[in-house]
């Protein structure tokens, strides 16, 4: 920990942040994933966010710290280790929490040549790998977490941020790819392991206001016994019902959600996806709905 | 009173003098939109500014806060209409009409207080006799006990003025069933029968809520007596909001609410009420009402030390109202709010209980490592 | 003899044939009803415009052709299914 502490400016994602901390781990974080990130003092900012030590004992005995949004503390202090992805769970709770000018969507969503896909997907189904690794071979990424629909439009906007990877999805992304550039791996953690990696520079330079018409939906499977790698088409009724179970504001939007999700699914074809964790295959598979 | 006009007092700023925001910087407006957030006023900013044809002056890059907070309070605004929809269907066989208090006291009077005003419980009076009759039927109805243990039970039955909350199984909402406004064993002792004397029908059909003098002292009641303070700007504008449509809308007003404030027992309350709401929202009380809450007031040495509580308790819990004592300026009310609520030899034990949960809950909480939000 | 007419004002439909995704936004409940539903569902709100009136449940059945007592009883249980959904509103 720093003795005193300092305030950056950056942009996450597409919204202008005002962090304070002293926890060295955080600042290098964003030194190390936000490279390009940082804003001048006089840009306006969307969010205000504290990470800080817990005071007290806490300090002293297994330090923990939290985080705090606008004055408010939204979850249960975290040990110290953890402060950068506590920053990022953070980033994803202000935006899922707040931004109702979207439908936000629990999935990883990605954008090639004007068309995008969208991967929702329980923890486990091998989406975050596949986000990871689609973007290490061309493709932008919208969001590793969170798909943004604008509720007029039915078109999605980006919110590219730091990839978040667990367990052995870390070995594997970086045994797929050399030279990719990731966070200290942080273990322990409710999730596991925890790392995140730095988006590919298409990713993150890019106009904010481009917007894309998703084209595919696909919920990968993975299974390492899986026989078949193959994708299947499903209806868009069922689609519908499970992207409704994974909006985090469906309830809020109420008709406008229903709406914007009939405007997705008016221009989307939807997917079943089976694989055995090949992700070249995984790849080309998903390229395949296209 | 204001006592900078820079953008660190943006939100009082613009609740006392609206009109200041013609002359604000985009980093005013950023300070405002922190300040929104800390205070969960973001939806009651916007309708003041809408109200007040103010809305052009917002930046268009913040434009999307208030836009994106008036959806969630829509929401909510329909969410609880549905609940008081079910809640009147369900008592209805037994003739029980119940009288909302507080937030949604608010929305079926359509008062100014009700305009971006998010809470979590819907709260409904029930004269004491009919309780039982109005627990049951409700449980048959599709609400669920809160699963609360046997101390809870006891402290919420025997002690309280509320039996333990009910949840809908249908819509997750949970009901508060109060048969006073203060509870059973307090120093503050409300006669409850008076109430009932003035209860009045709501706008929304078959619904009923207490005289405006009555649901003013309620919400006094709570805030200036209350235990928490994460939420006590905005129930301090919710006053401010009544105190000002109440007295438009009767002359009669002032009179009406210190004479019932003396009926209840609760001068002290009121006392701090017009204290508060005039030094801190400017809300304008006449010198008369003042003059007769007086005597009411606490012991002149007292004064300066509730003065120096509630000023930092009441003002906004954000980084710029803050300073070094709001935590123990929070915690000496906590323990006031106690010795109000209970006799010395309940509160101790209760109080000692209390500490034991709050010490498991952190261990399990450390040994868990489990973040509030699910929204990882 | 019971008359049929559009439903709720709350509802919206969104048809993704086969299958229709029905959404309640009183109820804020999101229904997804298979294939039988949004054929007969079209051809009865087709008729009911055509018609600028509630539909009685004969003639129904004769829209449907239903002539055995099975394919009339099938006919009654899309429309409960319908009516309690809120597609359709039954009237006495």
């Amino acid at each position: 920990m720093l003795r005193k502490s300092k305030k950056i400016n950056f942009r996450a994602g597409r919204f202008n942040i005002n962090l304070t901390t002293c926890v060295s781990s955080v600042l290098k974080g964003i030194d190390l994933l936000y490279p390009h990130s940082k804003i001048s003092q006089k840009e306006i900012i969307d969010f205000h966010i504290n990470i800080k030590p817990v005071p007290g004992i806490r300090h002293y005995i297994k330090p923990q710290v939290e985080f705090v949004f606008n004055s408010i503390i939204p979850f249960h202090p975290l040990p110290i280790d953890q402060a950068f992805p506590l920053l990022e769970w953070g980033l994803n709770w202000c935006v899922s929490t707040h931004c109702h000018q979207f439908l936000i969507i629990h999935a990883a969503i990605l954008e090639k040549n004007g068309s995008a896909i969208v991967m929702p997907g329980l923890p486990g189904s091998g989406k975050s790998t596949l986000c990871a690794a689609l973007s290490l071979r061309g493709w932008r990424i919208f969001s590793d977490e969170l798909t943004l629909i604008d509720t007029t439009t039915g078109l999605a906007y980006p919110n590219p941020r730091p990839v978040s990877l667990k367990n052995q999805s870390i070995d594997i992304i970086k045994s797929f790819e050399k030279n990719v550039v990731f966070s200290e791996t942080v273990h322990d953690t409710l999730k596991g392991s925890v790392a995140h990696m730095l988006p590919n520079k298409q990713s993150t330079n890019f106009y904010y206001e481009q917007s894309s018409e998703i084209k595919s939906v696909i919920f990968p499977k993975y299974d390492r016994e899986a026989t078949n790698n193959e994708v299947n088409p499903i209806s868009k009724g069922s689609t519908f019902l499970k992207l409704a179970e994974n909006s985090f504001n469906y309830e809020v939007l109420g008709k406008e959600g229903f709406t914007t999700l009939s405007k997705v699914l008016d221009n989307a074809k939807c997917y079943e996806m089976h694989y055995d964790g090949c992700l070249e295959k995984g790849i080309e598979l998903v390229e395949s709905t296209l | 009173m204001i006592r900078k006009l820079d953008h660190s007092e943006a939100i009082k700023q613009l609740l006392i003098c609206p009109w200041l925001v013609s002359t604000w910087s985009e980093k005013h407006w950023e300070s405002l939109i922190s300040q929104c957030y800390a205070t969960s006023l973001m939806a009651r900013v916007n309708w003041v500014l809408k109200k007040n044809n103010l809305t052009h002056h917002i930046p268009q890059t913040l434009a999307w806060h208030f836009a994106a907070a008036n959806k969630a309070y829509d929401a909510h605004l329909h969410d609880v209409n549905r609940e008081i929809d079910c809640i009147n269907k369900a008592l209805a066989p037994i003739d029980i009409k119940p009288v909302y208090l507080k937030g949604a006291a608010y929305i079926v009077t359509e008062e100014n207080a009700s305009h971006g005003r998010i809470f979590s419980d819907i709260d409904i009076y029930v004269p004491k006799n009919k309780i039982n009759a109005c627990e049951q039927i409700l449980l048959w109805s599709g609400w669920v006990g809160s699963n609360k243990d046997d101390y809870d039970e006891k402290y919420y039955r025997e002690w309280m003025h509320e039996i333990p909350p009910l949840i809908n199984i249908e819509t997750g909402a949970t009901l508060d069933i109060h048969h006073n406004l203060s509870p059973v064993i307090s120093r503050i002792k409300i006669n409850a029968n008076i109430l009932e004397k003035q209860i009045e029908p709501g706008k929304k059909a078959n619904t009923y809520v207490l005289s405006p003098e009555d649901r003013l002292l309620h919400s006094a009641i709570h805030l200036l007596t209350g235990e928490e303070f994460y939420k006590s700007f905005r129930d301090l504008t919710d006053l401010d909001f009544m105190l000002r449509e109440y007295s438009n809308k009767d002359k009669e007003f002032w009179e009406k609410l210190i004479s019932r404030a003396r009926e209840m027992g609760v001068g002290r309350v009121l006392y701090y009420c017009f204290r508060y709401c005039s030094r801190i929202l400017h809300t304008p009380i006449p010198a008369s009402s003042f003059a007769a809450i007086k005597e009411s007031g606490p012991h002149r040495l007292l004064l300066p030390i509730m003065d120096s509580l509630f000023y930092r308790t009441l003002n906004p819990s954000h980084t710029s109202f803050k300073d070094n004592l709001y935590g123990v300026s929070c915690f000496c009310l906590f323990l006031r709010s106690h010795w109000l609520k209970m006799p010395l030899k309940i509160l101790i034990p209760h109080l000692l209980k209390k500490a034991l949960i709050t010490l498991e809950n952190d261990k399990e909480a450390k040994d868990e490592t489990t973040p509030l939000s699910n929204n990882q | 003899m019971q008359h049929w007419t559009k439903g709720d004002v709350n509802i919206c439909v969104y048809e993704c044939e086969p299958e229709m995704v029905v959404y309640d936004s009183y109820l804020k409940k999101t229904h997804l009803l298979p294939s039988p539903y949004l054929d007969f569902y079209s051809r009865l709100v087709k008729c009911i415009k055509e018609n600028s009136s509630p539909l009685t449940t004969d003639e129904i059945f004769e829209l449907e052709g239903c002539n055995t007592t099975e394919s009339k009883e099938k006919t009654v249980n899309l429309l409960k299914s319908l009516s309690d959904i809120g597609l359709i509103t039954s009237l006495k």
